[in-house]
């Protein structure tokens, strides 16, 4: 089952209490299990005076966003997969902007297929696939599978490819349906709360646990971010990998 | 065995052994189509030079004559012309044991002062093919067709998944042959 923003939500204005009509156990359990949470949780005359509704809305897609970046731009992170998404075919030298969605492309290029075949392309030299593409004198016959990235082109010996990357919009606050799912993996919605919680601070309240919720959080961001480690090594090494090898 | 076949057996071939000699065929997809000219030029050259081969590789080209002039087809090995054949189509009695090669054209222009029985052929300015018949005293006059059966490199096809046109023996020749180049070894052309 996929975590809601709301599951978090409730987390994040109880943490920071936030939550109104909380006088009693029995009041604040029905606060809490209230789906979805509204503003009317938070207007309450004993809610908090200092984070509102929108605003830990906020904290949670901002939260949200650095985890996203964080997995997206590590490539070999095991959980991209969770994130990941296909762009539309490519012709030679298009430009990797945006997903099938339509969504803005973000952090690292993943792996390259033929839109044909779905025959997964091998990483190459750029001035290898040029010489495939303009193909002097008809020289090359042979059917090859080969890509280069340079800057957000992807270059390559097919008539098309589809990349696989991560695209990311930030959700709309005032229209965000708290009972959808988060955009990241379940196991992040911990993560998401602390990294929430860190910003809920005003002038001096809530410093002290702002900061140790920033501590957690940030143990969050550089544990996503060496998750390379648990990657199975490629079958074969690319030709940056074979220099890096030989040096 | 088609043409995709075969290079896909070479870079397989080229790649066995350790991982160093793995590592150094990475690109090979490219380098294989680049070296295969030359390869299948050597493999020719080869055949040509070596007894057991000799036969291999050996075509028949027809070339049309026009005032004892014609051209010599590009695919077929002048390095081999010693080894070369002419045939006149056209006059079953004309031995083909009567025509020699002339490798020097100003030899060719005054071999019929000498033996006028004779044919000659010689090959001048890379393309131009001369011949002078047996039946002709002169070696500006033969018009009609010629055979010329001698090495000849061996054609890429024009598409991946046709098969080769080549003998057998050849095809294991130059995946051998390609694959030593692919692992360092020079071209012995």
């Amino acid at each position: 089952m996929a975590v809601s923003y709301n599951t978090l939500l409730r987390q994040l204005a109880l943490t920071a209490n936030a939550l109104g009509s909380t006088v009693t156990p029995a009041a604040l359990n029905l606060v809490y299990d209230t789906v979805p949470l509204t503003e009317a949780n938070f207007t309450s005359a004993t809610a908090s005076s200092i984070f509102g509704f929108n605003y830990l809305k906020d904290k949670l897609l901002n939260a949200q966003e650095g985890l996203f970046m964080a997995i997206a731009t590590t490539a070999n992170q095991p959980l991209r997969s969770f994130i990941l998404s296909q762009t539309d075919p490519i012709a030679y030298a298009g430009e990797i902007s945006t997903n099938a969605a339509g969504l803005p492309v973000v952090g690292a290029y993943g792996a390259v297929y033929d839109s044909e075949s779905n025959e997964p392309c091998t990483l190459e030299e750029l001035e290898n696939v040029r010489a495939r593409h303009l193909n002097p004198g008809g020289m090359f016959r042979l059917s090859v599978y080969q890509y280069a990235f340079l800057g957000d082109h992807v270059y390559h010996t097919r008539e098309n490819v589809i990349v696989d990357v991560c695209a990311y919009e930030r959700p709309d606050t005032d229209s965000l349906d708290l009972t959808s799912d988060i955009l990241i993996p379940d196991i992040l919605g911990p993560a998401m709360v602390q990294g929430a919680l860190a910003e809920c601070f005003r002038d001096d309240e809530y410093l002290e646990q702002a900061a140790r919720a920033g501590a957690i959080y940030s143990a969050w961001l550089t544990a996503l971010k060496q998750g390379l480690t648990d990657i199975q090594p490629q079958s074969n090494p690319t030709p940056d990998a074979q220099r890096a090898y030989a040096a | 065995m088609t043409y995709e076949e075969l290079c896909q057996r070479i870079i397989l071939e080229a790649q066995r052994g350790g991982e160093t000699a793995e590592l150094a065929n990475i690109n090979t997809q490219s380098v294989v189509e680049a070296i295969m000219p030359s390869v299948l030029q050597d493999i020719a050259l080869k055949c040509f030079h070596d007894p057991d081969k000799r036969p291999l590789l050996k075509r028949t080209h027809t070339i049309a004559m026009t005032s004892g002039v014609g051209v010599f087809p590009a695919e077929a090995l002048k390095e081999a012309l010693t080894a070369g054949m002419v045939l006149e189509p056209d006059d079953t009695s004309i031995l083909p044991e009567d025509i020699s090669y002339v490798p020097e054209f100003v030899d060719f222009v005054a071999a019929k002062n000498y033996e006028p029985r004779l044919g000659y052929f010689c090959v001048r300015d890379d393309v131009d093919f001369y011949y002078a018949s047996p039946t002709e005293d002169s070696y500006g006059t033969f018009d009609g067709n010629l055979e010329y059966i001698g090495h000849t490199v061996p054609t890429i096809p024009a598409d991946e998944t046709d098969d080769l046109d080549w003998p057998d023996e050849v095809q294991s020749d130059v995946v051998d042959y390609a694959a030593e180049i692919l692992r360092g070894a020079k071209i012995m052309v």
